[in-house]
């Protein structure tokens, strides 16, 4: 077990921390700077921040902190929503605000090396005179950092032809809990042995600190439209997003959203969204002019067949931002009609969208919050926003109930309890109804090869059995429990 | 074999430290050390496409399933394998993702850990996991699933995956026109940057070029191109290794793809839009001695295929990514019986 330096004098600690590290946070109200990520409703003060400048710097921390067993947690932006940066209370928030440079690019690679705080945005910035650019584009992606991103696998709303963050990243420089320097990965397609690099990518902090990233970059395309169709009924979308991607289309992006985020997101921006409409979808089209004409043509024809109507057509730079504003801005938006949302992000296969929003709209009236729906409609990632007013704390319990319900719905059609946001501190609970206490156990065996003492962001991202045990859930695998021999507890 | 006789049979050996060559459709046991002398555990009997869904563009298929049959579901419904696996004469899809080979489409649409979305395993113990998903995006729990690619079944029995599939382009076309050695990175360079290359290699002083897209593009691309129709077959002679027929040793040398130094002056074939160097007929070079294709630690060899007894073929690792290796070894195969020392020795 990890001993805290509450146990071992918090103050003589920060000394020795001092002595390795430049920049050290010990002051309460400068701390309370650190005490939650996007996932606010999650609030713990660090014993203290580390803000370190160089790689050596991260590594006498690390052996520092490993020598006396006291806990770490890895943090860049902030902007998480699952709440896997939020501090350990007797532990060291690293954070990685300091590693903000572009450290080369590579134009004819197309790849660059970056510090992990750069942010996702900051990383196209940096190529955008190139004409290159990092696909992956995260809704926070103006503040979100590459490190983050990694920790979470971060994908966005055109991950559906361009990928997550680990189909974008080519190699990373990493420290290990005893600080030890080392790479995976390779500067060209593959690297030698295992696949490290894809067990790194949405591991939470939990194995090691990223400190240096190589990603792929993209040439732009050369056209992109961006075609705006509302729907007389939520089905009718989802049919049409079936048929899209049936017929042989691979949009760059496919969005959907409900009739309340719809309306939030235009009273918001004024995109010019059907405000009568039940059901909305974006799809953007990308390539070389000639394929994006042949792909629009064929589209058109399916949004036809499919019922849509206000079918809107934006091809210049300035007319596709303000169809893309509206969706963009859905969780501000959402944010004006409702003190206070909370985002869930569960997975579901396409064809049980209908059904499950139906599910959802019974479970909204169940609990009495509204629900606004905003969906990657492509890759069947659904985020529900659930309205509420965190002053009644009844209304946060509801809503925390109301999310769990979601999630568990999400398991029993096939899906996932998070596509892209991780699962932190939020839903550590529904782990165990994903997988079986074989399969957790078998995570926290991989945590121990890459952090033997359990230094690394504690207590997040994968339950313990006996909190699965006391939260009454035990996963059972098509029906029977595995090895019924066993011990369970 | 059906999945509950495969993981006593695993039991059974793990208790008696037996070890076992996992087998498929046997046509890649060139590819790592030979295990011939090991006893087979076939994953044959796993032979069903388990779901497929084209709106979902994802399909669900046992290990034994072959990639021929995979390949004529997805092609009903105008849908392929976007990792392009080479097929070398009844593989299996398990056999696909273990070995971690990836085609030709590689550099433009990824290999199959980019693909894959799920997996069920045995691990070294007999015990059956379920790790991903069978939608595309999921994050829940540490990747165990992409580990499981490339593992060469050091790691662990694949018994089922869930794949992400990609819509078949509408058509196709490969031309070729002479370029030489010296100009060939830059040609590669320009041509890589279409959306509507998906292949793209360098062989007997021809330039390889494959366009795919709307009939239309293709067409414009192909007259931009200005060089001469070949039959699209030559993708897969290519990644099955079938331009070298009888060679003694087949190396694979992976760089950046623009590396003017790594075996560009010596590879008789060079693919992947240049990532992917191959050379054969060189001898394994002794420890510390030169390799024709001067490898840097900006690239990497493998000895894909030899027709000696050699025991290293794979580039070796760093030593702290050596010991994470030895310690998810220890975890998912602790009585290392799961193809022991097939990529190195001790895994």
């Amino acid at each position: 077990m990890a001993k805290g330096p509450l146990e071992i004098n918090v103050d003589s600690f920060i000394q020795r921390l001092s002595g390795v590290c430049g920049h050290v946070v010990a002051d309460k109200p400068r701390l309370k700077v650190y005490e939650t990520d996007g996932l606010t409703a999650k609030k713990m003060l660090p014993a203290c921040v580390a803000l370190p400048e160089c790689v050596a710097e991260i590594q006498a921390i690390m052996a520092l902190c490993y020598a006396e067993g006291v806990p770490v947690v890895a943090r860049g932006a902030g902007t998480g929503l699952s709440g896997g940066a939020m501090p350990h209370p007797e532990g060291v928030l690293l954070s990685l605000a300091k590693f903000n440079r572009v450290l080369e690019v590579d134009v004819d690679n197309r790849i660059a090396r970056v510090e992990p705080g750069v942010t996702n945005l900051g990383i196209s910035d940096a190529v955008r005179e190139l004409d290159l650019y990092y696909a992956p584009d995260p809704s926070s992606q103006i503040a979100c950092t590459i490190g983050g991103n990694i920790a979470e696998n971060s994908g966005g709303v055109h991950c559906l032809k361009y990928g997550l963050t680990v189909n974008n990243v080519r190699a990373l420089k990493m420290i290990s809990p005893e600080g030890e320097l080392y790479e995976v990965g390779a500067s060209g397609f593959d690297s030698p042995g295992f696949d490290l690099l894809a067990l790194l990518h949405g591991s939470e902090g939990m194995l090691g600190i990223v400190v240096e990233v190589t990603v792929l970059l993209l040439p732009k395309p050369e056209t992109i439209s961006v075609i705006l169709a509302g729907f007389d009924s939520v089905q009718q979308a989802g049919e049409t997003v079936a048929n899209i991607l049936s017929e042989g289309l691979l949009p760059a992006g496919l969005e959907m959203m409900d009739k309340l985020a719809i309306e939030a997101a235009e009273d918001f921006v004024h995109a010019g969204y059907p405000r009568d409409a039940e059901a909305l979808l974006l799809c953007e089209l990308d390539g070389s002019s000639e394929d994006v004409a042949a792909q629009l043509s064929r589209l058109k024809k399916l949004l036809d067949e499919g019922g849509a109507r206000d079918v809107q057509v934006a091809t210049d730079e300035a007319r596709r931002a303000v169809l893309w504003q509206g969706r963009k801005a859905a969780f501000p938006a959402v944010g004006r009609i409702a003190p206070d949302y909370y985002c869930m992000d569960g997975t579901i296969p396409k064809r049980e969208l209908a059904s499950v929003l139906a599910e959802i709209t019974t479970l909204s009236n169940h609990y009495g919050l509204a629900v606004a729906n905003v969906f990657h409609a492509g890759d069947g990632n659904l985020h529900p926003l659930i309205l509420f007013d965190s002053n009644d704390p009844k209304q946060l319990e509801s809503a925390e109930h109301f999310g769990a319900d979601i999630l568990k719905l999400c398991i029993e059609r096939g899906g996932t309890i998070t596509g892209e946001h991780g699962v932190g501190v939020e839903k550590i609970d529904q782990m165990c109804i994903q997988f079986s206490a074989v399969e957790l156990a078998r995570f926290h065996e991989i945590k121990a090869c890459f952090d033997s003492t359990g230094i690394l962001n504690p207590g997040k991202a994968v339950p313990t059995l006996n909190r699965c045990a006391e939260f009454g859930a035990m996963h059972v695998h098509r029906g029977q429990l595995k090895h019924p021999e066993l011990e369970r507890f | 074999m059906q999945i509950e006789e495969l993981s006593v049979k695993i039991r059974d050996h793990f208790g008696q430290k037996k070890p076992l060559s996992i087998v498929g459709g046997n046509s890649k046991a060139f590819y790592g050390s030979d295990l011939s002398g090991l006893e087979p555990i076939s994953t044959l009997g796993l032979d069903q496409i388990i779901s497929y869904e084209p709106s979902e563009l994802v399909i669900r298929v046992q290990a034994g399933c072959s990639l021929s049959v995979i390949h004529a579901a997805l092609a009903e419904k105008n849908q392929m394998l976007g990792f392009e696996p080479p097929d070398f004469g009844g593989s299996t899809i398990g056999g696909a993702i273990a070995s971690g080979i990836a085609g030709s489409r590689r550099p433009f649409a990824g290999a199959g850990r980019d693909f894959l979305l799920g997996v069920d395993i045995i691990d070294g113990t007999g015990e059956v996991f379920t790790f991903g998903g069978q939608v595309m995006k999921n994050v829940a729990g540490y990747d165990v699933s992409r580990l499981m690619a490339g593992a060469l079944g050091c790691l662990g029995l694949i018994t089922e995956v869930s794949l992400k599939v990609l819509p078949r382009p509408e058509h196709e076309q490969t031309a070729i026109k002479p370029v030489e050695r010296a100009k060939l990175l830059s040609e590669m360079k320009k041509l890589s940057a279409m959306p509507e290359v998906s292949g793209l290699a360098w062989w007997q002083e021809n330039l390889y070029v494959r366009f795919d897209g709307s009939e239309n593009t293709v067409k414009l691309r192909v007259a931009d191109f200005d060089g001469d129709l070949v039959p699209s077959s030559f993708w897969q002679q290519l990644d099955t290794m079938g331009l070298f027929p009888g060679a003694d040793r087949i190396w694979r040398v992976s760089a950046k793809p623009m590396d003017s130094s790594n075996a560009l002056q010596d590879a008789e074939l060079i693919d992947w839009s240049g990532a992917q160097r191959w050379l054969t007929n060189i001898d394994v070079p002794a420890p510390n001695g030169e390799f024709k294709g001067e490898t840097s630690a900006e690239a990497y060899r493998t000895l894909v295929k030899t027709s000696h007894n050699e025991i290293t073929r794979f580039a070796p690792l760093s030593a702290p990514v050596a010991a994470l290796h030895k310690k998810l070894k220890a975890t998912f195969d602790p009585a290392g019986i799961l193809n022991p020392n097939k990529m190195y020795e001790g895994i």
